[in-house]
């Protein structure tokens, strides 16, 4: 099929097939019972019995999963509905629809440069061995690698050599993960743009998502700069990605100049975002999570508006990923013994 | 078919006999007890008795013993126990409580090694192929063996540790896990479990008891589980058997105790003042007589009779005096609310009207037969209370079945037997008279509602609800409104000119203003003074709209019985289709269609009819003269089903 009949297509079934599982999403009943479970095995069990994930914890013991591993199969069981509902009408195989694999991708090779910087031993465990064969390098020999230098010759026949190697070294010869975000997530952003294929209308409507999302991601890290780092507002300008979305550069800039975090949130409240925050009852001084319950309103918005399939996938997968941050920070809460009220305000619905 | 008359009794004695005469009240099965304290006032000195049940506590093991069991124990005739001292009881109870938990103690230990035993086997079945044996495995002094699962993710994760001391050799792959052991020099075993911890591997530990190899280890397993079940099974039996031996005792002893617990509690409802007793219930009328004669010889105690209504405080209770034929049908007036005590008792119009309308709506010879018959067996042995309804609108839709000439869905079936019999105006074709079954519903509608308003009004009337009687929707006002309108649309139907403006004003206008204005019409009547509340304006509007109200209600209520009709044809219709799909069919497939449709029909129309009739009867007959508020004839008795928690 050429990309101008792909383009008119539809898919609708791939549209009808995620509002069926997305049906199926954990509700906030579900989030309080888990919170009031007791223990890791509770809520294994929990999940297990009443919820979607059932059929891909029917093997395991709750009795003795361990936490890292529950955790780790949930990000699994979001990956393999990725690739089923892509490949639902085979349109895993347009370009858009690797976007996934990139994220992941990039996302292994930041975690490797963190341990890299921290001099740790990599957390093999946690590495996505379920996209092996699908990556476009390998992901244990990524594990195996000590130092940036390696790292670009490991690189070298990837897409991601040349977002690196302009990457400067700081005099201990480690590279700035920083920095290193930044590049990998605008290659990242630049490739998505470059890759749709859709009408304009749905066009138009991605990338307004996108854009809005790009912001608030700016919002989240430059408040984290400026809170954390006391950064100035060149230094938070460089590490932003690149978006046109609805805050103007005289507004970034305007809140990335704030003395303190205090200053940064009276700034930001006057935004565009700001104020929708406060219109939906979130905490603006909770900046991050009200961020995050922003990022996942729109989500929600574009999966229910959205009869195109390229948007649903992307939403309907940017939702499930909250859900299993949702569920994670439920674990972890069960795990250190958190009161659920305190676990609470850390779900996001 | 009317409401049993009542007596109210009123009896006092001293305290010691108290107990006598609640044993007598109880037996008697007539008593219809009330609270004492109701009528006994504060002022009067009396006071109920609050005491703690001594039976209680034993009746609550037994229940426990009946539900660790799933025996229930029933009434029986407890004379062997009856002089039993209750610590003797007690002691016993706990004897076979202590031997029953005993047996159940084994079972449990024997499931526990049951579980044990299988997850061993589960594990060893997984290494099946693996020769050596296992005690010479984990006694290697320099090698360390791990058994265990590691999830298949992990599994390809091995390579990253290349360079360690360890191989994992892999027996099985279920779904997401590899099962196998690793083996390990000991000097690196601490950093190597370690490895394996961190790829979320299962450890296995193959129980003690294990010897041999995989296969024989799992043959000497399967034998031990083979004897745990037996082991089981044996405690099952013992169980049973020990409870089969015991049961008939068990059984006196509740129906004792629960004799006594109910009697007991009745002492609560009784006043006490000083050494005296005073207990106030209801009797039929008709057993007066016997119920007197049951204090005979009681001195102390003194009975007196009064009628029913003669204490204000207390409302007679009702109990339903039906004929043999409505008496099923007391089931639908109770679900509804029985009537007061002065009300009317609707079962035996309930009867009728339920029975014609289903049987008109459900007309069929073969499937009526079926029904009532299907109602006499579910009666018969199953004690089904809707057995008999269903017998008698079985037999009503087969008498209509006749009338439409139709038998199983055949419609011309009975058509020689008429001609036969010289009858020419039946069979009545359903399919061919769909006009006149529409009206003829109508027709039976209307005349239903005017005799459930004429109910209304002499209850009404008797009652002394005047306003409701005579100036309501459903009074002497509405039936001569709602009675003008149709003789005189019927008459204008044929052609006889009789809406004058004098019938008009009379019959239709006149009416209409006394429903507006049927509050203070009924205080004038009554010789009262009317106060308006809310002024002219606020009684105009309430009334405007009420009234507005029973007009809508009076053309809605008649279309209403259209259904009637409408569920006649649709019988027919389905049958029909039944019908032509058995044609369709090849000829000795075509029985089977013709009786899977019957059955089909014959549910799914039984269940319809039955529950669109039901709905007339509540909402456009009750509606018009039935209140349901009265309170059930509950004669006091001991109520052996009841569970002591």
């Amino acid at each position: 099929m050429n990309a101008a009949v792909l383009k008119r297509r539809n898919y609708n079934a791939t549209v009808a097939k995620i509002m069926a599982i997305y049906g199926k999403r954990l509700t906030p009943q579900d989030y309080s019972e888990l919170m009031s479970r007791q223990s890791v095995a509770e809520a294994a069990e929990y999940l297990k019995k009443n919820t979607h994930y059932s059929d891909m914890l029917s093997s395991i013991d709750t009795n003795t999963i361990h936490r890292g591993m529950l955790e780790n199969m949930l990000r699994k069981n979001v990956f393999e509905t990725y690739m089923r509902i892509t490949g639902f009408e085979h349109i895993s195989k347009q370009e858009f629809y690797n976007y996934k694999i990139i994220q992941m991708e990039i996302d292994e090779i930041l975690r490797c440069i963190r341990f890299m910087n921290a001099g740790s031993e990599k957390m093999i465990s946690d590495v996505p061995i379920y996209i092996k064969g699908l990556t476009s390098f390998n992901l244990i020999e990524l594990a195996k690698i000590t130092n940036f230098k390696e790292l670009l010759t490991f690189l070298r026949k990837t897409p991601y050599y040349d977002v690196l190697k302009t990457i400067k070294l700081n005099s201990d010869g480690k590279a700035d993960v920083t920095k290193c975000e930044t590049a990998l997530r605008t290659y990242y952003i630049e490739r998505l743009k470059n890759s749709m294929n859709f009408r304009k209308s749905d066009a138009d409507q991605f990338i307004s998502f996108l854009e809005t999302d790009i912001d608030l991601i700016n919002v989240i890290n430059s408040y984290r700069l400026t809170a954390f780092f006391d950064a100035s507002a060149d230094e938070i300008e460089k590490d932003m990605l690149p978006s046109g979305g609805r805050l103007s550069p005289a507004k970034q800039r305007d809140i990335y100049s704030a003395e303190s975090s205090e200053e940064f949130i009276r700034r930001f409240s006057k935004t565009t975002y700001g104020r929708q925050m406060i219109e939906n009852g979130y905490d603006v001084n909770d900046l991050e999570q009200s961020a995050n319950k922003l990022r996942y309103k729109y989500a929600k918005l574009m999966l229910k508006r959205s009869q195109s399939a390229p948007l649903s996938v992307y939403s309907f997968i940017f939702l499930l990923e909250i859900e299993v941050k949702n569920i994670i920070s439920i674990i972890e809460g069960i795990r250190y013994g958190v009161e659920p009220n305190k676990i609470a305000p850390l779900i996001i619905t | 078919m009317s409401i049993e008359k009542m007596e109210l009794v009123n009896i006092a004695g001293l305290t010691k006999d108290l107990d006598t005469v609640i044993v007598k009240l109880s037996d008697c099965g007539c008593f219809h007890m009330e609270s004492a304290s109701k009528i006994a006032g504060k002022k009067s000195g009396f006071t109920t008795l609050r005491e703690d049940n001594p039976y209680k506590p034993l009746l609550k093991q037994l229940n426990e013993i009946s539900v660790q069991s799933g025996r229930k124990f029933r009434s029986d005739d407890f004379s062997d126990v009856e002089n039993e001292s209750l610590s003797k009881l007690g002691q016993y109870i706990m004897d076979v409580r202590k031997k029953l938990d005993d047996i159940k103690t084994s079972e449990k230990l024997a499931g526990e090694k049951l579980s044990v035993h299988e997850q061993a086997k589960y594990q060893v079945d997984h290494l099946k192929g693996m020769t050596v044996d296992f005690q010479q495995i984990f006694s290697c002094e320099y090698i360390k063996v791990r058994l265990g699962r590691l999830p298949a993710d992990s599994f390809e994760k091995l390579e990253y540790y290349d360079d360690k001391p360890f191989y994992f050799a892999h027996f099985s792959v279920e779904k997401d896990y590899y099962w196998g052991m690793y083996f390990v020099p000991a000097s690196y075993s601490e950093e190597v479990d370690e490895i394996f911890d961190s790829l979320y591997f299962e450890r296995t530990h193959i129980p003690d008891f294990v010897k041999g190899n995989s296969s024989e280890a799992s043959d000497e397993l399967n034998k031990m589980v083979e004897e745990d079940k037996k082991l089981i099974a044996d405690c099952k039996k013992q169980y049973e058997e020990y409870l089969d031996k015991e049961e008939e005792k068990l059984g006196k002893i509740f129906s004792r105790l629960k004799y006594q617990h109910d009697n007991f509690d009745l002492r609560n409802r009784a006043a006490i003042v000083n050494d005296k007793f005073y207990i106030v219930g209801f009797i039929p009328k008709s057993e007066a007589d016997r119920f007197m004669s049951l204090f005979d010889g009681l001195e102390s105690v003194s009975v007196v009779l009064q009628p029913a209504d003669s204490n204000g405080k207390l409302d007679p209770p009702i109990k339903l005096k039906n004929n043999k034929f409505s008496q099923p049908f007391s089931m639908f007036v109770e679900m509804y609310g029985l009537p007061s005590y002065n009300g009317i008792n609707p079962t035996a119009f309930v009867a009728v009207t339920y029975t014609l309308l289903f049987g008109i709506m459900f007309g069929d010879l073969g499937q009526g037969l079926v029904l009532a018959v299907a109602g006499a067996l579910l009666w018969k042995f199953k004690k089904f209370a809707l057995g008999p309804i269903l017998t008698r609108i079985g037999i009503s839709g087969a008498i209509f079945g006749l009338i439409y000439g139709s038998v199983f869905g055949y419609e011309e079936l009975l058509d020689p037997v008429y001609e036969a019999l010289g009858i020419t105006f039946l069979p009545f074709k359903v399919m061919k008279n769909v006009t006149t079954i529409l009206i003829g519903a109508i027709v039976l509608g209307v005349l239903i509602m005017f005799i459930s308003i004429l109910i209304n009004i002499v209850t009404g009337i008797k009652n002394k609800k005047l306003e409701e009687a005579l100036f309501g929707n459903n009074g002497i006002a509405g039936l001569v409104f709602f009675g003008s309108i149709l003789v005189g649309a019927v008459a204008e139907l044929f052609g006889v000119h009789i809406m004058n403006t004098a019938y008009v004003i009379v019959l239709i206008i006149l009416p209409l203003i006394a429903m507006f204005m049927r509050e203070p019409l009924s205080y004038w009547v009554k010789g009262k003074k009317y106060h308006m509340e809310g002024g002219i304006g606020d009684f105009i509007a309430s009334n405007f709209f009420e009234v507005f109200e029973f007009l809508l209600g009076y053309a809605t209520n008649t279309l209403s019985f259209i259904r009637i009709g409408g569920f006649v044809l649709s019988h027919a219709s389905m049958m029909l289709v039944v019908m032509a799909l058995s044609e369709q069919v090849s000829a000795a497939a075509s029985p089977i269609v013709v009786i899977l449709g019957n059955a089909f029909v014959m549910g799914i129309e039984g269940l319809l009819v039955g529950i669109q009739t039901l709905r007339l009867e509540f909402y456009e007959i009750f509606s018009r003269f039935y209140s349901g508020d009265g309170k059930p004839f509950e004669p006091v008795k001991i109520n052996y089903d009841e569970n002591i928690e």
